[in-house]
């Protein structure tokens, strides 16, 4: 912990649609934007400190991400005293959690919660009084990081670390022993061959768990939902109805929702972060219109799109004109009735694929937060999920570690404490997610493995 | 107080701990007492008769590479060297020595005599004597005599309040049926300094003419002139072979049978015993599906019959050892001439010492070896020189010798040690070592030798002779990243077919070549020799800097990220955490208890979380931003 990492976080809030910036701070925090950033102007190449370059930034394989612009500031002359870098990007949540990933492949580490303004404190950008604050925050911090990775690690995540950490020690605990204990009967269990096997093994669980990470984060993070409808199908009565609260104006008018509105909702482990919009249909109000030129770029976004009718009309020409669109998107959307107590339900077609509600009386509301559910929380991945970037950030590491072991192991000329090494690396940063003791581990490994002693 | 003589350094003990410490002090110009239960038990071996491996070797070489003993009296006293690890690696490389255990304490005790400011006594201490003010003024003797001191080093090693068990006997007693030490732990317990029993056990030793060696695997040594010492030749004592025989399924039903005749299972040893060297009964009970163990017989000199059966530490009664023994391959007539027994002993809890090995409560007062919760010759030597020099430059007012755990095993033993505590017996293992690559038996004197130099431990001649070796070998490194290798040269050419290398496209660095596995640094030091000349050892030292040069530039880095934390210190009025607002109470508790001199020594401490440490850093830059305004203002 003591390392100066040089650190990155996205400084804006998810949801909000317009600006996000993402500030990387450190001593490598130029070399970072370097291998990530092009800019349009090769003034750039000046570095020269408090001004902004446009460009573009892209993913590891060269991906655009985004256009951006990119604000360099020298240390001491920033925030946090040291070299900084802030990236403006288009607000999209997933951009900015794309670009981060990115960020921390090339060397940053996530910044903890009030770690920029501790920085800026130890480096003398701050007075004395905010100090408390400070404390006041990693206090806090350090209690609900503490129940919040309780949680989490209650569950299987913390058992299935412990697997692969387990299967990580036994590997070091031979090699280790071979060492410490020349003249004990140390089993020839592992052999080369043996050893390789049982990384890549490791290395599968590890890339499983890796790619469970935005299963996790959906978790963690919340969902990108989205209300649309034509107007008055009564979206955001299912969104009052969803909060239990009258958060969202409900007239019976047309056209009574002009901006856009976002809320959290709990679906058991699920976070929505759902969007009432604008109800779409071709209208001369030009504030209308924005807001439903808005609808369009949130169902842009959006993880989940919900799609309200209403069922005393039945698909309209403008509905089915929508559901094409829909369709072609590639993305998750349930097709709710809305106002099923106003109608026979008999008198209807009905199919499994719609959902019939009535958000006004509050029915049908759990077969919809089931249907959510089915979505997005798959089986196989319920057992365990990694929500957390920091967790991300260590099997990252673990993985790299290993990646080099199985070189080295293959040039088989490397010995035995020298592979160690790298198993060492990767162990530690797996026992960084459960927060164990290294030596103590290991040793605790060999003599309850190995009948070792004069 | 009437005392007999006054000293400026008083050394309880005359173990590997006691003898390091009394050699240093008295070396460098103190006025030094070693006061031992029995002259006797001075340089003793009461265990294994063998010095080094993986660690331990480590450690030895850097006592030799301060200029300590250990060393260069392992080498005059070897009756047989092995090289450990060969194959694994360049970190792990270990010598270890058969010793003669008798000649070795003869040889300890001949140059302890002949230091000029060394006074050796044999006599039991009772008291560490303090004045009215709580300074250290001196000790008193069971006998009456009293003795006054500046500064006390104890270093009771096994002897403290100890109790030998076999069986159901129990007897008050130190190894080797020496007297133990029986009032001074109460002292310590009246300086407010507590004690708890460890306790750890012996084989039995048996006549060699009973031994059917023909039935067993000769162990035979290796490399008879390889030398711990910097200086030392190596190879003057006749070489001996040891012996490998396996226990057999008789004996584990044996020992299964009496089982419950062991102390250990009957509850007469409660101290905490290694788990690294079990007894045979313990591991007959833990690993029972092993049908047979394996046993190294170790001959305890070249000129005696009495054999150590490494691997069959035991304290089961005599008459069930006596037929444990004679159901080994090769010891069916064997006959027993001490039995092994098991010892409980008290020590402290090394969390109440500085990182110089001084007590917290007392000054002056300084602890090592094995009352530090530590077994084993080398890391009690090793402590023994540390709290030697410490307690010598603290008298003339200079500054600690602390060594860091990028600086050599000993830093990492000591660091260990006063920072985490143990709750076993703490050996050495290479795997304790974050930065082993870097701390290799073949360079410590580069790591250390310029600071036992400057502290006064290392002879002129011998400074000059280290000073060459880092050139040439540096010097060496240097000329082979230079030197171009010609790929048309026929002689290059042969040698590469030779090494079943892959053909030289072009020039390469020699370097470089030097780099492939297949290709060693004689390969090419044959066909373009350095100008100076290499010994053997530097040669290895020159091909290991080359091939592996990828994997120490990593630690070293590893190394720099870690040194920001050392270096981060904690001032010594902070010594009350209940100050800082927004720590745990658990934080407080054992900041309080170890007092870290760094940051990265309180982020070593167990329960301490990084948050704890966020929360003391701010702590200490407020403090720091009120004194220069007050200063300014
Ligand atoms: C039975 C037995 C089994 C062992 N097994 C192992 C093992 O398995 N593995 C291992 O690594 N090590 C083992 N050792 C430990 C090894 O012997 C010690 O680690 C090492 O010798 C400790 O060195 P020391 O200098 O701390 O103390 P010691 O070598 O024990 O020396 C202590 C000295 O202090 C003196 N002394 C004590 N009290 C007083 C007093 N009040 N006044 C004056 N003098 C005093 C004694 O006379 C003695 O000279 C064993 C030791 C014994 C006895
Ligand atoms: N009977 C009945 N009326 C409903 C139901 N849901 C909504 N309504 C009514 O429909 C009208 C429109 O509801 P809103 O929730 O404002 O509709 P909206 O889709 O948000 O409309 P815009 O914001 O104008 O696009 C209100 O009068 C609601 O009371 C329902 O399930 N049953
Ligand atoms: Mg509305």
């Amino acid at each position: 912990m003591l390392k100066d990492y040089t650190i990155a976080n996205i400084i804006t809030p998810l949801i909000e649609c317009g600006i996000g910036i993402i500030r990387i701070s450190g001593n490598e925090a130029f070399m970072i934007i370097d291998k990530i950033f092009k800019a349009y102007s090769s003034t750039y190449l000046k570095k020269e400190s408090h001004k902004v370059y446009l460009g573009t930034i892209h993913n590891e394989n060269g991906d655009k991400l985004d256009e951006v612009l990119v604000l360099l500031m020298r240390g001491p002359n920033s925030f946090t005293g040291e070299d900084t870098v802030e990236i403006h990007c288009h607000g999209n949540p997933f951009i900015l959690q794309e670009a981060m990933k990115v960020i921390l492949k090339n060397g940053a580490r996530k910044s903890e919660a009030g770690e920029f303004t501790r920085r800026a404190f130890l480096n003398g950008k701050l007075d004395l009084t905010q100090s408390e604050a400070i404390l006041d925050t990693i206090t806090a911090n350090n209690q609900k990081a503490l129940t919040i990775s309780l949680n989490q690690l209650e569950g299987s995540l913390k058992n299935k670390i412990g697997a692969l950490k387990e299967d990580l020690i036994g590997i070091i605990a031979y090699l280790e022993a071979t060492i410490d204990f020349p003249d004990d009967e140390i089993e020839e269990s592992y052999t080369n061959d043996v050893i390789n096997t049982r990384i890549e093994k490791l290395l599968d669980e590890i890339n499983k768990l890796l790619a469970s990470y935005n299963t996790g984060r959906i978790i963690k993070e919340g969902i990108m939902t989205v209300m649309i409808g034509r107007p008055n199908v009564g979206k955001s009565s299912l969104l009052n109805s969803l909060l239990n609260e009258n958060r969202a104006i409900i007239t019976h008018l047309p056209g009574t929702t002009r901006d856009a509105i976002e809320e959290q909702i709990n679906i058991g482990d699920l976070v929505l972060n759902i969007v009432d919009t604008a109800g779409f249909r071709e209208t001369e109000d030009i504030i209308e219109k924005i807001g439903i030129k808005k609808t369009y770029e949130y169902i842009d976004i959006a993880q989940l799109i919900i799609f309200l009718v209403d069922a005393t009309l039945g698909l309209t020409v403008e509905d089915q004109l929508m559901l094409e669109y829909l369709r072609k998107l590639e993305k998750n959307y349930i097709i709710v009735m809305n106002k099923v107590d106003l109608i026979n339900i008999e008198d209807i077609e009905t199919s499994d694929d719609i959902i019939f509600i009535s958000a006004k009386h509050r029915t049908g509301l759990d077969n919809l937060k089931n249907d959510i559910k089915k979505l997005f929380i798959k089986d196989e991945i319920e057992d365990y999920c990694i929500s957390n970037l920091r967790y991300y950030e260590s099997l990252v590491k673990a993985k790299s570690a290993l990646d080099m072991f199985q070189e080295s192991i293959k040039s088989q000329i490397v010995p035995a404490d020298l592979l160690a090494i790298d198993l060492k690396d990767a162990y530690i940063a797996l026992a960084t997610i459960t927060g164990d003791d290294f030596t103590e581990d290991l040793l605790d490994n060999i003599f309850s493995k190995f009948c070792i002693g004069k | 107080m009437n005392f007999i003589d006054n000293y400026q350094i008083i050394v309880i003990g005359g173990g590997h701990s006691g003898t390091e410490a009394a050699y240093a002090s008295a070396k460098l110009g103190m006025s030094t007492l070693l006061l031992t239960i029995s002259l006797d038990s001075i340089g003793l071996m009461p265990c294994n008769p063998s010095i080094g491996g993986p660690a331990k070797s480590h450690l030895v070489f850097e006592i030799d590479a301060l200029g300590g003993l250990m060393g260069k009296i392992a080498d005059r006293t070897s009756i047989q060297k092995k090289i450990l690890n060969r194959s694994k690696g360049p970190a792990v490389y270990a010598l270890r020595a058969q010793i003669n255990r008798f000649l070795y304490s003869r040889e300890i005790i001949k140059e302890l005599e002949n230091l000029p400011n060394l006074d050796i006594v044999q006599g039991e201490a009772k008291d560490i004597l303090t004045n009215e003010k709580g300074e250290l003024i001196g000790i008193s003797l069971a006998t009456g005599l009293n003795y006054g001191a500046k500064s006390i080093i104890l270093a009771t090693g096994t002897y403290l309040s100890s109790k030998v068990i076999i069986g159901d006997f129990v007897k008050e007693s130190g190894p080797n049926e020496l007297s133990n030490s029986k009032y001074l732990a109460s002292s310590l317990h009246k300086l407010g300094i507590m004690t708890h029993p460890f306790k750890t056990g012996t084989p039995p030793r048996i006549h060699m003419d009973s031994l059917a060696i023909d039935d067993m695997e000769i162990q035979p040594g290796d490399s008879k002139d390889y030398t711990f010492g910097f200086e030392e030749v190596g190879g003057c004592l006749p070489q001996v072979d040891c012996y490998l025989t396996h226990t057999s399924e008789k004996t584990k039903k044996i020992i299964e049978d009496n089982i419950d005749k062991s102390p250990l299972y009957s509850g007469i040893i409660t101290g905490v015993g290694p788990r690294y060297c079990p007894s045979i009964e313990d591991k007959i009970i833990r690993f029972p599906e092993k049908l047979s163990h394996h046993l190294f017989i170790e001959p305890e000199g070249h000129d005696v019959k009495e054999v150590y059966l490494q691997g069959f530490s035991t304290s089961l009664p005599g008459d069930v050892q006596i037929q444990m023994v004679q159901s080994i391959k090769g010891l069916e007539a064997a006959k027993i001439m001490k039995l092994g027994y098991a010892i409980e002993y008290e020590v402290i809890n090394a969390t109440e010492l500085k990182l110089t090995l001084e007590s917290k409560k007392v000054p002056n007062l300084y602890f090592a070896g094995q009352i530090n919760g530590t077994s084993g010759y080398e890391e009690a030597a090793a402590q023994g020189l540390i709290a030697g020099l410490n307690a010598v430059l603290k008298l003339k007012g200079e500054e600690p010798v602390i060594l860091g755990r990028s600086d050599g095993y000993i830093g990492v033993l000591i660091d260990d040690l006063v920072t985490k505590g143990t709750e076993e017996p703490y050996r050495m293992f290479t795997s304790r070592a974050e930065y082993r690559l870097l701390l290799r038996q073949s360079n410590a004197d580069r790591r250390l030798t310029k600071l036992g130099y400057d502290i006064g431990l290392i002879s002129e001649e011998r400074y000059a002779i280290f000073r060459n070796k880092m050139t040439s070998i540096d010097l060496e490194v240097e000329r082979l990243k230079d030197l171009t290798v010609d790929s048309t040269n026929a002689i290059v050419k042969e040698m590469i077919i030779k090494s079943n290398s892959s053909d030289l496209e072009q020039n390469i660095k020699a370097a470089a070549l030097i780099k492939r596995p297949e290709i060693s640094y004689l390969d090419i030091a044959n066909i373009y020799p350095p100008e100076l000349i290499i010994s053997e050892r530097e040669a290895e030292e020159v091909e290991l800097l080359i091939k592996y040069e990828g994997y120490i530039k990593k630690q070293i880095d590893q190394v720099e990220n870690f040194s920001k934390g050392e270096k981060k210190m904690i001032p010594d009025w902070l010594d009350d955490y209940r100050v800082i607002k927004g720590l745990t109470r658990e934080a407080i508790e054992k900041l309080n208890e170890v007092k870290p001199l760094s940051i990265g020594q309180a982020s070593r401490i167990s329960g301490i979380t990084p948050a704890d440490i966020q929360v003391l850093l701010i702590y200490l830059e407020q403090i720091k931003r009120l004194e220069t305004n007050n200063v300014q203002g």
